[in-house]
């Protein structure tokens, strides 16, 4: 059985090592090698590394040969087959199970190699030192985030994604990514060798993710630090090889350069925006540069918008978007002027309406700012952009400091004092819940001009259970701790301007109450309480908004309350999950970028490498065969056609005979209890499979399944089988070496029949099962060596069937496999008595139609096609 | 005899047994006033101050910074101090 080596470079800083390394063994990694390669220390660190004889092995270099030379040498030491997972000493591993983890990451799809993870500094309040980043065409600076630098822990990035680069103080690299690539590239000496590396892997088709469920604590350059120069002169080399391989290349893939004209700043509305899309812009190809609309000290709180506003851009730009107050559009500076807009009103002023005339696109976040600005009197086209929410840092699992007394605690943020009706809140709140009722209002004052004037207004209306948090700004990346510390959020103004806590609020699952008007009505109707509202005139503006309703304001807040104490929490996350997916931003960003690439004629993106297949390396499969197939589909049968071809099936003793196949299943007892535990484990069976993998069951599975296959590797070839790998066999993917897996598929109407027969399912919930294991199943094997097996087919010509199945074996390079004798087929492969014939009167569903009518054709064979889970692949792969 | 300013400020803040930082807020306390500050109001400022110096001096701090600039602070911090019922730098 394969697994991990685990590679550990040490340089002198023998404490530092010892710290790392006693951290790594007490996490107690499962199918591991731990080598340390001492890279020439002068130190301790041989004469330490002698008291850890028999837990690791040690490669001592001569002399210090760098980051690269001395990894490398761990790789070429690892032993063969495994997997390797590079590591730095100054690391502290403080989460137990890192690397199951990393290997789930490392698996979840076949294109997956280089897998990194969360990094803490060693900053008491935990900051983020790494959550996979970027390195940019200008400056060449390798960026360790995707947001700003230096954020607090707020639980951002915990799923797993894919990035461009990341940093190797920890990579899980597969095993056939280094078939593929190779190891480190050895022109450089330390710096820039995993960006390169990462770069290389996206050329090869291969992705580099993050696994968001690990976080390890890092003392970044621990290892070089006080040298007298050494790590600046490191840098500087290593940048230079850099640049001359990939920089010129870097620049060509840009394709135009977009000015970002509006604010960092104020309103905070707009701000937002700018924060939302110049780093995704940017980030898909074209080269946005920022400048504001009015005089500020730009506060972006991100490194690729500060980037942005450095840069310098061509006049016109090829493209200008404006994301400012209406008045502002006239600004636009670019060959084509795109503006983002948004008022508080039923008509937006006329001067918004005239300066809008130059623009060429105007976009606007929902239905209402389209009807607003039409009715003004814009001619342009109005398109609505819908801005999404950050999935990344807006989710239920922000960690936030809650009311110390429980209370249910409603959120209301006050700009303007005219528009966001603060001390309209307060009475309804105070009207809505007695002295008895647990409850407390949560007001936050933002700084700004009308902030002292809130402030007085809203004195003399406060009360113990009106709490306001005045004058405070706060980075822009903790912004959902706000919201996690609440239970609704309170959108109920007269103005129905966009606000983008509202989405963002649900996202986070909390309640939403806004205003029946404006941008948040639709929200509030179909995801919140929305709350009545009669037409009123703003006095500064003269034009028409709302007055909420004070009744059906103390209802809604009613309302919200009562709904609380009802619904359990997972219902709760898991519609904040669903809305956070629905309302993604990332879209939203691949909208933009579609429009602003249309309008400029700018090049369209070029189209990425054919995606990496492990089935693609030029190495022959090892001799692990995995039969998968729904239960009643034959597996059985094939598993003993491979014995009689010579293919192991495991001890006799361990092999399970059962009334409902009395010829034996040739399927491991210990490997079926491994299952069957696995599976309740995580709240389900056979018969309801649990939606979600949870870690602690998938650790105890594969460390059950390890034992099993780690026997059968005495003797190969081997087979795995059982029924419940169709949904399980990914999780064994870090132990396999060079699988090939074997599909059993039969006509899902005798898959039924035999399961109503056998079990007393309804039809339907059969058929549904045979769905979601064989989509399952060929999910699991994507990308990997396979053969499908028609057991009707081998019911009806078992030697021709059997003579196909073994010519397939020997062409995929499966040693060891014979030939059956023909009449030893045919008295193995006979109808199952107990097996029921196919029910004519099941109906399939369109889907599970198209399901077999893609086995019968054998394009769910097909690796490159949508996956046959019947999604799509995203650009982002998520887990979690 | 007449002190030179700096040290009139630093003999003040000494005599109202705050640090130049808490003296520094309590000036700003009573700038941000449209009335004249009374003496209780001044007395009541003071002792908050006193009750809660590590908020006081991080509020000095963050006046010390650029005027153009958001004096920044966690968030969590700000949460903390709204749950709690000593919040003395609200209005």
């Amino acid at each position: 059985m394969r697994g991990a080596t685990l590679i550990l470079l040490a340089w002198n800083q023998w404490p530092m090592t010892r710290r790392c390394l006693d951290s790594l063994l007490a996490t107690r990694p499962y199918a591991t090698e731990v080598v340390v390669v001492d890279n020439g220390s002068t130190d301790d660190t041989l004469a330490g590394l002698a008291a850890y004889e028999g837990r690791v092995r040690v490669v001592a270099l001569a002399e210090n040969l760098g980051f690269v030379r001395g990894m490398n040498a761990g790789i070429a030491a690892a032993r063969a087959d495994d997997d390797v997972v590079l590591l730095n000493n100054d690391l502290v591993f403080t989460q137990a199970d890192w690397l199951e983890r990393l290997r789930d990451a490392a698996y979840a799809s076949p294109e997956h190699g280089v897998v990194g993870c969360r990094l803490l500094g060693p900053e008491a309040e935990g900051r983020i030192n790494h959550v996979g980043g970027y390195i940019e065409a200008d400056e060449l600076r390798g960026q360790q985030v995707e947001g700003g630098p230096f954020e607090r822990e707020v639980a951002q990035y915990t799923t797993t994604r894919r990035v461009q680069g990341i940093a190797f103080a920890v990579a899980y690299l597969r095993r056939d990514c280094l078939d593929r690539i190779g190891a480190l590239d050895e022109a450089f000496h330390s710096y820039y060798e995993d960006t390169d590396y990462c770069l290389r892997a996206a050329d090869a088709g291969i992705a580099s993710v993050v696994a968001g469920a690990v976080t390890l604590r890092h003392d970044q350059h621990g290892s070089t630090q006080d040298d007298g120069g050494f790590r600046r002169r490191l840098v500087e080399a290593s940048r230079a090889t850099f640049a001359a391989r990939w920089q010129a290349r870097m620049r060509a893939s840009q394709r135009g350069n977009v000015l970002w004209q509006g604010t960092t700043r104020s309103p905070d509305a707009h701000a937002h925006l700018a924060r939302s899309f110049v780093r995704r812009l940017d980030a898909r190809g074209l080269r946005m540069a920022y400048a504001p609309v009015a005089l500020e000290e730009p506060s972006s709180e991100d490194i690729r918008l500060d980037l942005a506003a450095r840069r310098c851009w061509p006049h016109p730009a090829d493209a200008a978007v404006v994301c400012a107050q209406g008045g502002h559009f006239a600004q636009a500076r670019g060959r084509r002027r795109i503006g983002i807009g948004f008022g508080d009103w039923e008509r937006v002023p006329r001067e918004w309406a005239e300066s809008a005339a130059t623009l060429d696109l105007l976009l606007v976040p929902d239905a209402f700012q389209r009807a607003a600005f039409l009715s003004a009197g814009v001619r342009v086209p109005v398109e609505v952009l819908a801005p999404g929410v950050d999935r990344d840092y807006c989710h239920p699992r922000v960690p936030a400091p809650r009311d110390p007394r429980g209370r249910y605690t409603f959120l209301a943020v006050v700009d303007e004092l005219a528009r966001d009706a603060p001390e309209l809140l307060i009475e309804a709140f105070r009207a809505a819940f007695g002295a008895d009722d647990h409850v407390v209002l949560l007001l936050l004052v933002r700084p700004g001009r009308d902030a002292s004037a809130i402030a007085r207004t809203l004195a003399p209306r406060r009360d113990p259970r009106v709490r306001m948090l005045a004058h405070w700004a706060y980075p822009w990346h903790q912004r959902a701790q706000l919201l996690c510390a609440a239970d609704a959020y309170v959108s109920v103004r007269r103005g129905g301007g966009w606000d983008p806590f509202a989405a963002e609020a649900l996202a986070c699952g909390r309640t939403l109450v806004a205003t029946d008007f404006g941008s948040q009505g639709a929200l509030a109707r179909d995801h919140g309480f929305a709350v009545a509202a009669r037409r009123a005139t703003d006095a500064r503006t003269g034009l028409a908004w709302a007055e909420p309703e004070r009744d059906a304001l103390v209802a809604a807040l009613r309302a919200a309350h009562t709904q609380h104490r009802t619904e359990p929490l997972a219902v709760l996350v898991e519609r904040a999950d669903a809305f956070a997916r629905s309302h993604d931003v990332e879209a939203s960003a691949d909208q933009l970028a579609q429009r602003i690439t249309a309008l400029a004629g700018l090049p369209q993106r070029m189209p990425p490498p054919r995606a990496h297949r492990p089935a693609h390396l030029q190495r022959t499969p090892s001799g692990e065969l995995v039969v998968l197939g729904m239960h009643r589909s034959g597996t059985s049968g094939v598993a003993g056609l491979l014995a009689r071809m010579g293919v192991h099936a495991g001890p006799a003793e361990d092999l399970l005979v059962g009334p409902d196949n009395p010829k034996g299943h040739y399927e491991s007892a210990r490997l079926h209890m491994a299952c069957v535990r696995r599976l309740e484990a995580a709240g389900g069976d056979w018969k309801s499979p649990p939606a979600h993998a949870v870690p602690v069951a998938v650790d105890a599975f594969r460390r059950e399944a390890g034992g099993v296959i780690g026997q059968l590797d005495m003797q190969r070839p081997w087979l795995l089988k059982e029924p419940r790998l169709c949904l399980l066999a990914r999780e064994l993917l870090p132990l396999l070496t060079r699988p090939l897996f074997v599909h059993v598929v039969r006509d899902p109407r005798a898959v039924a029949a035999s399961l109503v027969a056998r079990d007393g399912l309804a039809p339907e919930t059969a058929l549904a099962l045979w769905e979601h294991y064989t989509r399952a199943a060929f999910e699991a094997s994507r990308g990997w060596p396979r053969v499908l097996v028609d057991y009707d087919t081998l019911l009806a010509d078992p030697t021709g069937a059997t003579r196909t199945l073994h010519a397939e074996l020997v062409r995929l390079g499966v040693d060891g496999v014979a030939l059956p004798p023909d009449e030893a087929v045919r008295a193995w492969i006979q109808p199952n008595p107990r097996s029921a014939p196919p029910m004519p009167g099941i109906a399939l569903t369109p889907a599970q139609q198209a399901l077999q009518a893609a086995i019968a054709d054998r394009s769910v064979l097909d690796d490159d096609a949508a996956s046959a889970s019947g999604h799509a692949r995203s650009a982002r792969a998520r887990a979690g | 005899m007449n002190l030179p300013e700096p040290e009139r400020i630093a003999a003040l803040a000494q005599r109202l047994a705050l640090t130049p930082r808490q003296l520094l807020v309590l000036a700003a306390r009573a700038a941000r006033s449209d009335m004249p500050v009374s003496d209780a109001a001044l007395a009541r400022d003071i002792a908050r101050l006193r009750a809660a110096r590590d908020l006081a001096d991080a509020a000095g701090e963050r006046m010390l910074l650029g005027y153009a600039r958001y004096a920044f602070d966690d968030i969590d911090n700000g949460l903390s101090l709204a749950w709690t019922d000593v919040a003395g730098l609200d209005p």
